[in-house]
């Protein structure tokens, strides 16, 4: 895109709501409990902050990473 | 029909064929269909953007989104215009109508999910999507498909009607009769023998018109 973009899809408060639902290791059916969200709209941001490194997954659950940390310290 | 017209439409998407897969910038961010698996889907497409008729069927799906919701159904639209098109616009109906359009717009500029889906229809227009709905079950199988041509708004109580009796069909095993309702009898299936055609005539829980055509109530 000529003009740049943004790093993630997500506002400011749709990224720390996220970080939030995941400081301790969730599931994605625990996180949309968690933000009232949808479960696609779930899916789909967990894979965006996934793979912008603000968030880690193993085992079918996701948790914040450094990244991420450093993110809410600062916010 | 050309050649090139009839492989097209050998190839388009039917009911009972997994929905094409896809991968898109929405105004949701980027989303894939498989991010839908476990709910329903009314994937639709629209000409485009600040267009009079699109805007009267955007304000129509979002007063209807809540009841889809309510069923396990979300709303996904669709046209070839960009997401900073489809932002300006859903701010633009927000701002003169007074509605927030809650669920997310593909952007599809390549025309890549258009032309999976079968949502450009030549001999109506080659640059626009027309008004096409595919209801797409929770495993992900294209349940029905609507089309409308580019001058006639949709009717959202038909939607909502049909993603309901699908839903019945699917989880009843039964059919439902014209101008069905929730609340209403369903059909029965025919029967398979004439064994079956001979006891249905005695099922008490059964109105049997005749040996193939028979309703029943409903226990929920």
């Amino acid at each position: 895109m000529a003009c740049g973009k943004e790093e993630v899809s997500l506002s400011p408060s749709q990224l720390k709501l996220f970080l939030d639902a995941v400081k301790e290791p969730a599931t994605e059916d625990a996180i949309a409990r968690f933000t009232g969200l949808p479960i696609f709209k779930v899916r789909s941001s967990l894979r965006e902050l996934t793979e912008a490194g603000y968030i880690e997954t193993f085992h079918n659950e996701y948790t914040v990473s450094n990244k991420g940390k450093e993110y809410l310290v600062q916010n | 029909m050309s050649e090139q017209t009839k492989e097209q439409a050998a190839s388009l998407p039917r009911i009972g064929d997994p929905a094409p897969q896809f991968a898109v910038n929405t105004t949701h961010g980027p989303i894939k269909l498989e991010d839908y698996k476990g709910s329903w889907l009314v994937l639709f497409s629209h000409p485009a953007d600040f267009t009079p008729v699109c805007t009267t069927e955007f304000v129509a799906f979002q007063e209807i989104y809540p009841q889809l919701k309510e069923l396990n159904t979300e709303l996904l639209g669709l046209s070839v215009d960009s997401v900073q098109s489809h932002i300006a616009w859903v701010r633009n109906i927000q701002e003169k109508l007074g509605v927030k359009v809650e669920f997310p717009v593909i952007a599809d500029l390549n025309k890549e999910v258009a032309t999976k889906y079968g949502m450009i229809h030549p001999g109506e227009s080659t640059t626009e999507t027309n008004r096409a709905v595919f209801v797409i079950d929770d495993n992900q199988i294209i349940k029905a498909i609507i089309y409308y041509p580019l001058t006639t708004g949709r009717n959202m109580d038909e939607i909502v009607r049909l993603v309901k009796a699908l839903q019945t069909t699917a989880n009843h095993q039964v059919s439902t009769p014209a101008n069905w309702k929730p609340g209403e009898k369903v059909v029965v299936p025919p029967p398979s023998s004439q064994q079956q055609a001979e006891e249905r005539a005695n099922d008490e829980e059964l109105e049997v018109i005749d040996w193939y055509l028979a309703k029943k109530e409903l226990k929920e």
